[in-house]
């Protein structure tokens, strides 16, 4: 069922309703009945991960030198290739680095950093500059630039819409699933509202016609997810924790072809000051047995050729541990992109040279925003410049 | 002044009224000047501090230095609540709104009480008084001092943060007059600017650069007072808080012409902000429909307001920061230097339902669809999962809401300015009669 028959099925469409859902006003600017919508699924690793213990410099001496307790060994790490060792805990995703679907980019970073978590993150998620404050998002302004208004056409798997995920125009829809997304817009007294907004016809007024405007659409994104989701296939094999259970939904919403071109959602719990090194593994082997689940029922779907998984974090984290076995915030880390539609995969530049830092701190490599500008110009296939503002260069020719 | 005239300006003003405020017959004049309290009326805010020396971690150990900043938000809080309290039961709403203003405006984040309540404070006392002197006193508050690194701003090493977001953000507007040399040149102007370890401001002159400085073209020995009053000749300064102030106060779509009444106003009494407050809620085009409930409410003007317009007291405990958060405007904690963008920006889809869910969530114990939060959001780096949740509920006088609206129609005037659709079928029951009033989109708006 296309998403117009769909709508006059649910009734929508029924004359007389003065809100037109929005996504019915705009012909679908991407589709997914026909098969072969791009996607791409971000994943937050909130709290600033440890990349230097994600991707070992094993091969750098002032690894170990400036980090006695915490360097990871031989046993601690698995060799990808002769150069490239990453955290032991990474093993469920050994094999798609050997089947060319992992690309890792090193050293990624921004001038100026900044090392609270709240700031870094809003750099991050509004593409900004260090000293530039934006109140919208790169996903968000990235919906903007399209005209998309379908606010699932973005979906937060998570309780609070992100700032990488506003635009100026476009808003983007957080749930924890489909369900409970209905039951929240479709309480009884719900309908009532609607019914009395739809009646009395206040839709040209600028802000009250916005908020009813985005109550209809909601509403029409809710049933339309729910509808899509109720009936589609569900998963068994994903890891039981609440970050498996995010990536469940999205590869069950995915598999049920929901046009929905971004999924959003993060793992928590990187901060890790003190006694890092157990934990640390453990939040690695969450992420890495969540995504390996996840890309397999991509593969079951055949979607993971037309799906992108980013990874990033807001800050890796300082060369040289601390005085509790942790570390503290850092700056330039890497970052994952996994597809089975890379045009080039591994360990896409070198790795950061750690004899040569910025007070105690790496020195970055690439721009975060040159990715975010690979992603949108190579994945996407939309103009970067409009959306980032300007031009970060740098082609690693993933796409 | 008819009743929605009334509740209109009390709305923008202030932060609602009940309906019974309408009744007295008065002039627009009147009303206008009953909002212009005395200096005997300013009640400035006042909590037990933490000694000063509590913001001296050096010799502290890490977990110390954790628990020691912990508890410096968790008094921060407080404060917070003291505030959302004050603005509750204040009657001087205008001066609490106008601090709010200002508040977004001269923006900090404030992580001890001992910057946040002398802070708060400071914009209180000069919430009505002069734009030129409120913008010295800020410039010389610890708080501020700290927060843009004029500490750092030291004669051999200039530190421009502060001069910047003078310039930027607090006078003239972006890349507006001014250039980069001449934020080099303020920079200096305010070397030397600090404070004592009693936190008072303090002048410390073999820091200052006592050189010639060449700002907006004039040369001139110039200190940081000076550079203040050469930023408020320009007349670009009056027009870009006027701006300001329009978005704030009347409409986030701008009338270029009553922006430029605003600004002359308030150049012409050398920015006197209580004139340019007065020619504001004068204007008959601020009593226009086309700009009458269409202001998205903040998450503190639709918490207050609710308060205030009801009679209604939010329960004891961590709910309200709770509720501020997942809301988005935590007091005394901003997301940046800029401050919160407003207008369209405090709505999105979660956000919109979970403002429709409120009132029955507060008023009626309903479950709502909402993240768990630790209060003090200390813990950056979790995931927020949204699932059922249940609020304490708050305590309303029913009996005194009933004798001061006499009918719905009075009810829906007091909440909305305006009644409502005829088509709706209200609950005979009140407390769930207010609950269905505040979901709707309608009430988002004033």
């Amino acid at each position: 069922m296309d998403r117009r028959n769909f709508l006059i099925k649910s009734g929508v469409t029924a004359a007389g309703s003065l809100f037109v859902p929005a996504f019915l006003k705009a012909l679908p600017v991407l589709s997914e009945e026909a098969g072969g919508l791009k996607k791409l699924i971000v994943i937050q690793l909130s709290g600033g991960n440890d990349g230097l213990n994600t991707v070992i410099p094993f091969r750098q001496d002032p690894y170990f030198k400036l980090r006695p307790k915490l360097a990871l060994n031989e046993s601690e790490r698995i060799r990808l290739t002769d150069d490239i060792a990453v955290n032991s805990a990474l093993e469920p995703l050994q094999k798609y680095y050997d089947n060319g679907e992992w690309a890792i980019v090193n050293g990624v970073g921004y001038p100026d950093p900044n090392r609270s978590h709240f700031r870094s993150m809003d750099i991050w998620q509004s593409a900004s500059d260090s000293q530039e404050f934006l109140s919208t998002g790169w996903l968000g302004r990235f919906m903007d630039q399209k005209g998309i208004q379908a606010g699932h056409e973005i979906l937060e798997i998570d309780g609070q819409l992100s700032l990488a995920n506003r635009g100026a125009e476009f808003k983007a829809i957080s749930m924890t699933n489909p369900n409970m997304l209905y039951q929240a817009t479709h309480s009884g007294w719900m309908e009532e509202v609607v019914q009395i907004g739809q009646e009395s016809g206040h839709h040209h007024h600028h802000n009250l016609g916005y908020l009813y405007q985005m109550l209809i659409d909601t509403r029409e994104s809710a049933d339309y997810l729910k509808e899509k989701y109720v009936s589609s296939e569900k998963f068994k094999d994903f890891p039981g924790n609440a970050f498996g259970n995010k990536l469940k939904m999205i590869a069950e919403l995915i598999n049920a072809r929901v046009d929905t071109s971004v999924y959003y959602t993060s793992l928590g719990g990187f901060d890790t000051h003190v006694n890092q090194k157990p934990g640390h593994a453990r939040l690695l082997k969450t992420w890495a047995e969540g995504i390996a689940a996840l890309i397999e029922s991509l593969k079951r779907s055949g979607e993971f050729e037309n799906t992108l998984i980013f990874t990033f974090s807001e800050f890796g984290r300082r060369v040289s541990q601390n005085a509790s076995n942790g570390t503290d915030h850092g700056t330039a880390n890497n970052v994952h992109l996994m597809s089975g539609a890379l045009k080039r995969a591994g360990s896409v530049n070198g790795l950061s040279d750690l004899s040569k830092l910025d007070q105690e701190d790496l020195i970055y490599q690439l721009d975060f925003r040159a990715v975010y500008s690979e992603i949108l110009r190579g994945w996407f296939g939309v103009d970067d410049k409009l959306v980032l503002g300007r031009n970060f260069g740098a082609d690693l020719g993933l796409f | 002044m008819n009743p929605e005239d009334v509740i209109h300006l009390m709305n923008r003003a202030g932060f609602g009224c009940s309906y019974e405020e309408t009744r007295t017959p008065r002039s627009r004049q009147d009303r206008i000047s009953d909002l212009f309290t005395g200096p005997e009326n300013l009640h400035l805010l006042e909590a037990e501090l933490p000694p000063v020396e509590s913001l001296d971690n050096r010799k502290m150990s890490g977990r110390k230095k954790r628990m020691n900043s912990k508890d410096q938000l968790l008094r921060t809080v407080e404060v917070n609540r003291l505030w959302f309290n004050h603005m509750i039961e204040t009657d001087d709403p205008l001066r609490e709104k106008m601090t709010l203003f200002w508040t977004n405006h001269f923006v900090v984040d404030h992580k001890t009480p001992l910057s946040a309540l002398p802070y708060n404070n400071l914009l209180r006392s000069h919430a009505l008084g002069n734009f030129g002197e409120l913008t010295k006193a800020v410039a010389k508050s610890p708080s501020m001092i700290n927060y843009l690194h004029l500490r750092q701003n030291v004669k051999d090493a200039p530190n421009e943060d502060f001069a910047r977001e003078l310039c930027e953000l607090f006078t003239l507007g972006r890349d507006n007059v001014y250039t980069e040399q001449d934020i080099k040149e303020i920079a200096r102007a305010f070397t030397g600017w600090k404070f004592d370890l009693q936190l008072n401001y303090r002048f410390v002159p073999r820091q200052h650069d006592f050189g010639t400085k060449t700002i907006f073209g004039q040369r001139g020995n110039f200190g940081g007072e000076e550079v203040i009053d050469l930023i408020l000749e320009q007349k670009e300064t009056a027009l870009f808080l006027s701006r300001k102030l329009y978005r704030f106060f009347v409409n986030d779509q701008v009338s270029a012409s009553h922006v430029q009444e605003l600004a002359d106003t308030l150049y012409a009494n050398d920015y006197e902000i209580r004139p340019w407050l007065e020619h504001l809620f004068s204007a008959d085009w601020f009593y226009a429909m086309e700009n009458r409930n269409t202001r998205i409410k903040s998450p503190t003007e639709l918490l207050v307001g609710m308060a205030r317009q009801m009679g209604f007291y939010y329960p004891d405990g961590q709910e309200l920061i709770r509720l501020q958060r997942i809301l988005g405007e935590v007091l005394f904690d901003p997301p940046n230097v800029a401050g919160w963008p407003g207008g369209r920006h405090w709505i999105d889809s979660t956000r919109l339902i979970l403002r429709m869910q409120l009132g029955f969530a507060l008023l009626q114990g309903a479950e709502m669809v909402a993240y768990e939060t630790d209060p003090l959001d200390t813990m950056p780096d979790q995931a927020k999962a949204a699932r059922r949740v249940s609020l304490n509920v708050g305590t309303i006088d029913l009996n005194a809401f009933q004798n001061t609206h006499r009918s719905p129609e009075e009810e829906q005037l007091a909440l909305f300015g305006k009644r409502l659709s005829a088509k709706a079928t209200f609950s005979e029951d009140l407390k769930e009669r207010l609950a269905q009033y505040t979901s709707f989109p309608e009430y988002q708006l004033c």
